[in-house]
């Protein structure tokens, strides 16, 4: 196979942001594919080695077309999430920081964004992007929670329009789906978002407390933190009964059928 | 590891297809994509990916919309 230069992706990637693939693009696109396949599996292979089960996929024709055209600027050759991988854990934030820690200090190249600090219209997560033979791959790190806000936010984005990733609202927003209409329920899936964010961050407090609490302790001092830590206890029990109410609500307008995905 | 080709359509939900390659077989899963993409061409909204995972199960937590519902994602977490 020809070796594709940057020069050649960029041309392509202005091609795909003005018209359709023809079959010669989706050939080359194939030909691109193949340039991040060797990396994109250098690094599923690493993640494997680290007791992760990770999940690795080039950018769908689709999403990569959708991604130039959103972002014209942006070279194709610079793209730096054509090819991903993704691990997803029951875990806390900070044990997803350490897993981030474990994850970096394999790679010699890589770039932390913190989607948690930064979120991207609801879209929480840590993402590394590691250069690997010569090519970005992008691994995304989410905890259970993060992951199913963003996979239902997926899912739905096919049926009522990928702008819902972005802010817009869903297509038909007023078509009703039992107590919601379409604009409700992506309403109800950013106060989910910041609901999921809520009690990861409250975790963290209390984490934090308990470990000042041991090491106070082990000191031999008393630490009377019991006030502070009831407060947050308490906190974080409001929290996920609202995460829970939320979820529930959400759950109750998608029964299959009514929301087509 | 293993590959599938997922082949999904994404205006009704639908799971078509799922075929799982051996690790030997991965160029091979990469060149079936490709037909199968320009097979669709005209139907946007049949998305084609080959999806890397140690395995089935595996990915169906990494990338459970194509094999759950809105309904079901939802009662994961309740």
């Amino acid at each position: 196979m020809t070796q594709l230069s940057n020069r050649q992706l960029d041309r392509l990637g202005d091609r795909l942001r003005i018209s359709d693939p023809t079959a010669e693009d989706l050939e080359l696109l194939g030909q691109v594919g193949e340039l991040y396949a060797g990396a994109l599996d250098e690094v599923t292979r690493v993640l494997a080695d680290l007791d992760l089960e990770p999940g690795g996929r080039p950018k769908t024709v689709g999403t990569l077309v959708d991604k130039l055209r959103r972002m014209p600027e942006l070279p194709l050759s610079k793209m730096q999430d054509i090819a991903g991988a993704r691990v997803v854990a029951e875990m806390t934030r900070e044990e997803q920081d350490r897993l981030v820690e474990r994850i970096t200090a394999r790679f010699d190249s890589y770039r932390v964004k913190d989607r948690r600090i930064e979120p991207s219209f609801g879209y929480r997560a840590v993402h590394i992007i590691v250069r690997v033979q010569g090519r970005p791959v992008e691994i995304q790190v989410r905890t259970r929670l993060q992951d199913l806000w963003a996979q239902i936010v997926e899912r739905l984005a096919d049926a009522w329009g990928r702008q819902i990733r972005y802010g817009e609202p869903p297509s038909e927003p007023d078509l009703r789906l039992r107590e919601l209409t379409r604009q409700q329920f992506v309403d109800g899936l950013m106060q989910l978002s910041s609901a999921v964010d809520e009690v990861e961050r409250a975790k963290v407090l209390l984490a934090e407390l308990d470990r000042l609490d041991e090491e106070l302790r082990a000191r031999g001092e008393e630490p009377e933190l019991d006030e502070e830590m009831a407060a947050v206890r308490a906190q974080l029990e409001g929290r996920e009964r609202r995460l829970r109410a939320t979820l529930e609500r959400l759950h109750g307008a998608s029964t299959r059928g009514t929301l087509a995905p | 590891m293993s590959f599938f080709l997922v082949v999904y359509d994404r205006s009704t939900g639908e799971l078509r297809e799922l075929t799982e390659f051996s690790e030997d077989e991965a160029a091979r899963a990469r060149r079936e994509r490709l037909k199968r993409e320009l097979a669709e061409r005209e139907h946007p909204e049949i998305e084609v990916v080959v999806l890397t995972s140690p395995s089935r199960k595996a990915l169906e937590r990494t990338h459970a919309r194509y094999f759950k519902s809105v309904s079901e994602l939802t009662a994961t977490a309740l």
